[in-house]
């Protein structure tokens, strides 16, 4: 069995309180190049049930509960080859643009999030994620062909 | 309610004991009119004994009468909840867009590794084989996308990875 404590550690990821967590995705996500409404919808994103043919929000399950289920949070993202090593995407046009944006976190217990000391919000500012995510500045031009893909895992 | 506990305090050392399993205000097992009402109940019990304290929590679930049961069939109440919590997969919220410069046509496949399945998905893909879906869109520049399939335009694709 794989321990889920180690997806995200100290040496992978950071650690801070909910309260914190918010502002600073929205930080970090704006550093990756998603507009503010990409930003908002990702936060809040509602996921979806289907009932009979319809598609619908599902009102007890979007990320804000599920982050705000937590004191503290522990998240990291992962890189491109990560991602396609769980689902690949193939799409018929090129060139084609990728931005894959896979975050997985936990919730902590206050004992818990002292083991992210060194790891915290401070230095998860000072992170490149960009690096992480293999992000370029191709992925906000108009003129390219670009697929963005946002996911949210939570580990427990 | 009556109650039978046999228990083992200290190992070696074996206690059975008969007692009366009431509430300690409002019994809520029964209606204004003294009727038993199905339902499951928690309870507590101390055994303080010789200087020392034992002390357990037992839960249970009033059966109809009138049938026989096996005591291996019956799980603690609490033992489903954790099996609950425990079988639910862990499950990836995926939300794809596409930006495109000029209308055009493409197909997006998803190929799940081995370890992955499909959760949700919506608009629903094509299955091309096991593990691998498609989907055939005109992709707009602002975010529309057709799907043919479904006859369904929306702003993303989503689906979930479990």
């Amino acid at each position: 069995m794989v321990d889920p404590n180690n997806f995200i550690a100290p040496r992978n990821g950071f650690a801070m309180s909910f309260r914190d967590f918010i502002p600073h995705l929205m930080n970090v996500l704006d550093q990756l190049g998603m507009s503010m409404h990409a930003r908002t919808a990702f936060i809040k994103c509602v996921s979806f049930s289907i009932i009979g043919t319809l598609l619908m929000p599902s009102l007890v399950s979007n990320n804000m509960s599920a982050f705000s289920a937590h004191k503290n949070i522990a998240y990291r993202f992962l890189s491109p080859s990560k991602i396609a090593a769980a689902v690949d995407i193939s799409v018929t046009a090129e060139p084609c643009l990728f931005t894959r944006l896979f975050l997985i976190f936990r919730g902590l217990n206050d004992d818990e999030v002292g083991e992210f000391d060194g790891a915290g919000e401070k230095e998860a500012n000072a992170h490149n994620w960009r690096e992480i995510v293999g992000w370029s500045e191709d992925s906000k031009d108009p003129e390219q062909f670009r697929v963005l893909e946002t996911s949210v895992l939570e580990v427990t | 309610m009556p109650g039978i506990f046999n228990l083992e305090l200290t190992p070696g050392q074996h206690v059975a004991l008969d007692v009366t399993v009431s509430s300690d205000e409002l019994d809520m097992s029964r209606m204004e009119d003294g009727t038993l009402v199905d339902g499951m109940f928690w309870g507590k019990l101390d055994i303080v004994h010789s200087g020392d304290t034992h002390t357990m929590e037992f839960s249970g679930t009033r059966l109809p009468p009138g049938h026989e049961y096996s005591p291996d069939l019956l799980i603690d109440q609490r033992v489903m909840t954790k099996l609950a919590v425990v079988s639910k997969p862990t499950t990836a919220k995926c939300n794809l867009t596409i930006l495109a410069p000029i209308v055009q046509y493409c197909d997006v496949v998803l190929t799940f590794a081995q370890f992955w399945r499909l959760g949700i998905a919506w608009p629903p893909p094509e299955e091309v084989e096991e593990n691998k879906l498609k989907y055939f869109l005109r992709v707009h520049p602002g975010g529309a996308l057709e799907h043919f399939e479904s006859e369904v335009v929306s702003t993303a694709l989503y689906y979930e990875a479990m």
